[in-house]
């Protein structure tokens, strides 16, 4: 197992509380965690990373505790994709992608060929070589999304962590994200939890999905599992279907209203 | 950009600094000709009476003046750099941050109390300067942070209230302690007149000091520069980082401001102008930065004392005149692409 959650708690001021969550992934898995707003996703996943303290339960990663990681072997462990954020300095593609290269690198970071190597490779795995000398701040919202992700590549970690990375892109970016992603999966062989707020297509592109509510794991499996009507009613508050399509391996869940009284 | 291209820039700009000084000792009430000031370099050299009064001029006033405006100039930008990376905002400045007039009030607490050498042999201002320093940017931090965010707008009122607040309580202070209040309002405003030899060897001193610490720090700070929690995850101590920048910057700064008062806008004008020569890269942009500012200061320095001679103007204004409208340049180019 890459990473096992025991019994999870935290609570801080206003954040989302986790109360009890469990959850495993073996190496090389692909999980989507779903759920409303402020179930506690994100919460989850900064749990995971180790920017937050948990109040109590057990987080191991390949199999030893998490606080037996010191900051740099963790950072060569696990690493997370933000939320895009704005960068305001003028820094080209290969020196942000090269921000991955950190827990590798000596005190002032002067990188070898080898660096430099991993940091064309992480580029062209997402398909940005030719982006290389661009400035992050003149790229497009997919392509900036593909070079973040290119930098979370060159740290060569085992786990990504992916905080709703493609929920501000329009839907043919988010699924041409989604197979950049399954096929990284697939080929590096690095397992990956992303956040994701499009249910259809966590279940296209996840073999594995774990739903959050109120801080708590309603249920974790197969989409076809996970996505059935009464959880999606106590979740979201929705009355939905879950469709088979002939031809098509995923199911497709529909959403016919709202289970709110109006 | 490769190792050539980047020495070369570099080597160009080091040049540009060695003619300004050159030129600059020159320039003045009484003007040296270039032929005079080499008669007076190898007079000064040769003989061991008294001095004639072009080496006077030379030794005792331009030489100390000008270099130290190169170093002051070079600690203000990279004080700048840093905290612009540390703020994550390309329009932090130890001025607008509040730090100068922390440094100003704590030499000038300094000066009330009438404190001359502490512990070491050093002297108890440029200490209190940087007690006076790291308390303005703390407040200012403090005030303008919102979550773990540091929106732009509530930074830059932060900065301007806790600026002027300071202001008043230094003005009210040097007049208590009796000083002149024209000598005050230099000092304010800026200026390098009182520069001598041992001033320009202990501002000299704590900016190498700084200046190591703070390349030390570059590498981290290129992270943090970029997003706090992705440093993180990259494996930064942000906070560390963050706390040790600041330290290093606010004891340049103090440095600076005890010898020349508060001088503005020099690291917000000049990191942008070095990011321009050598990128984003702040192990490259810190040492650019530095002597791009001193080639800055000298400049504006010689202009001020030049202009309306045998008057004088207060540095800080010149460089006010250039870097506000840069600042509104920045803040409205910020603007349109939000």
């Amino acid at each position: 197992m890459i990473l096992k959650v025991e019994n999870l708690h935290f609570s801080y001021r206003d954040m989302p509380t986790i109360n009890g969550v469990n959850l495993t992934l073996p190496e090389g898995g692909m999980l989507a965690v779903i759920g409303p707003n402020g179930a506690g996703k994100s919460t989850l996943l900064r749990l995971v990373s180790g920017i937050l303290n948990p109040k109590s339960g057990n987080i191991l990663i390949k199999d030893r505790p998490l606080c037996e990681y010191n900051q740099i072997r963790l950072a060569r462990t696990i690493t997370m994709v933000p939320q895009d954020s704005r960068v305001d300095f003028p820094y080209t593609c290969r020196e942000f992608v090269m921000m991955g290269r950190y827990p590798y690198l000596g005190l002032m970071g002067w990188e070898t060929d080898g660096d430099r190597r991993i940091v064309e490779e992480s580029l062209a795995s997402v398909g940005a070589d030719h982006l290389s000398d661009r400035r992050l701040e003149e790229l497009s919202g997919g392509e900036r999304q593909r070079v973040i992700l290119a930098r979370a590549l060159a740290q060569k970690t085992p786990l990504i962590l992916l905080d709703e990375p493609i929920s501000h892109l329009d839907i043919g970016y988010q699924v041409e994200s989604m197979e950049l992603l399954k096929k990284i999966n697939r080929d590096q062989g690095i397992a990956m939890i992303i956040i994701l707020h499009d249910l259809n297509l966590a279940a296209r592109y996840c073999p594995d999905l774990l739903l959050l509510y109120k801080g708590e794991v309603l249920a974790q499996g197969k989409p076809g599992q996970v996505l059935v009507p009464e959880l999606m009613k106590t979740a979201f508050n929705v009355n939905a279907k879950l469709e088979k399509i002939p031809g098509w391996d995923s199911p497709v869940l529909l959403v016919e209203s709202t289970g709110r009284k109006t | 950009m490769n190792l050539r291209i980047i020495s070369t820039r570099l080597g160009i700009l080091l040049l540009i600094l060695l003619v300004s000084i050159i030129v600059a000792v020159t320039l003045g009430t009484s003007g040296l000709s270039l032929e005079r000031l080499f008669s007076a370099v190898t007079e000064f050299f040769h003989k061991k009476q008294t001095l004639s009064p072009d080496e006077v001029i030379l030794f005792q006033i331009r030489f100390p003046r000008v270099l130290l405006a190169a170093v002051v100039g070079a600690a203000l930008a990279m004080a700048g750099v840093v905290f612009q990376a540390v703020l994550r905002n390309p329009l932090a400045d130890p001025y607008i941050v509040g730090t100068s007039s922390g440094a100003a009030l704590g030499a000038a607490v300094a000066v009330l109390l009438h404190l001359g050498t502490g512990p070491l042999g050093l002297s108890w201002l440029p200490i209190f300067a940087f007690l006076g320093a790291v308390g303005a940017m703390f407040l200012v931090y403090s005030l303008a942070r919102v979550g773990d965010k540091i929106p732009v707008e509530t930074f830059l009122l932060a900065g301007v209230v806790v600026g002027s607040l300071v202001w008043a309580i230094v003005s009210l202070i040097l007049t208590m302690a009796g000083s002149g209040l024209t000598k005050i309002v230099f000092w304010m405003m800026g200026s390098l007149q009182s520069a001598d030899w041992i001033g320009l060897a202990v501002t000299g001193g704590y900016l190498i000091t700084g200046g190591i610490w703070m390349m030390l720090l570059a590498h981290p700070l290129n992270l943090v520069s970029v997003g706090e929690e992705s440093a993180r995850h990259s494996g930064v101590n942000v906070e560390k980082v963050k706390v040790s920048a600041v330290l290093a910057a606010s004891l340049v700064t103090a440095a600076a401001v005890s010898v020349s008062g508060i001088i503005g806008f020099v690291g917000l004008v000049i990191p942008h102008a070095a990011r321009m020569i050598l990128g984003a890269d702040n192990r490259l942009l810190l040492p650019a930065s530095a002597v791009i500012g001193a080639v800055f200061l000298v400049w504006c320095d010689t202009f001020s004392r030049v202009v309306f001679s045998p008057n004088e103007i207060p540095v800080g204004v010149i460089t006010a005149l250039i870097g506000a409208p840069f600042f509104l340049f920045l803040l409205y180019k910020r603007r349109k692409s939000m």
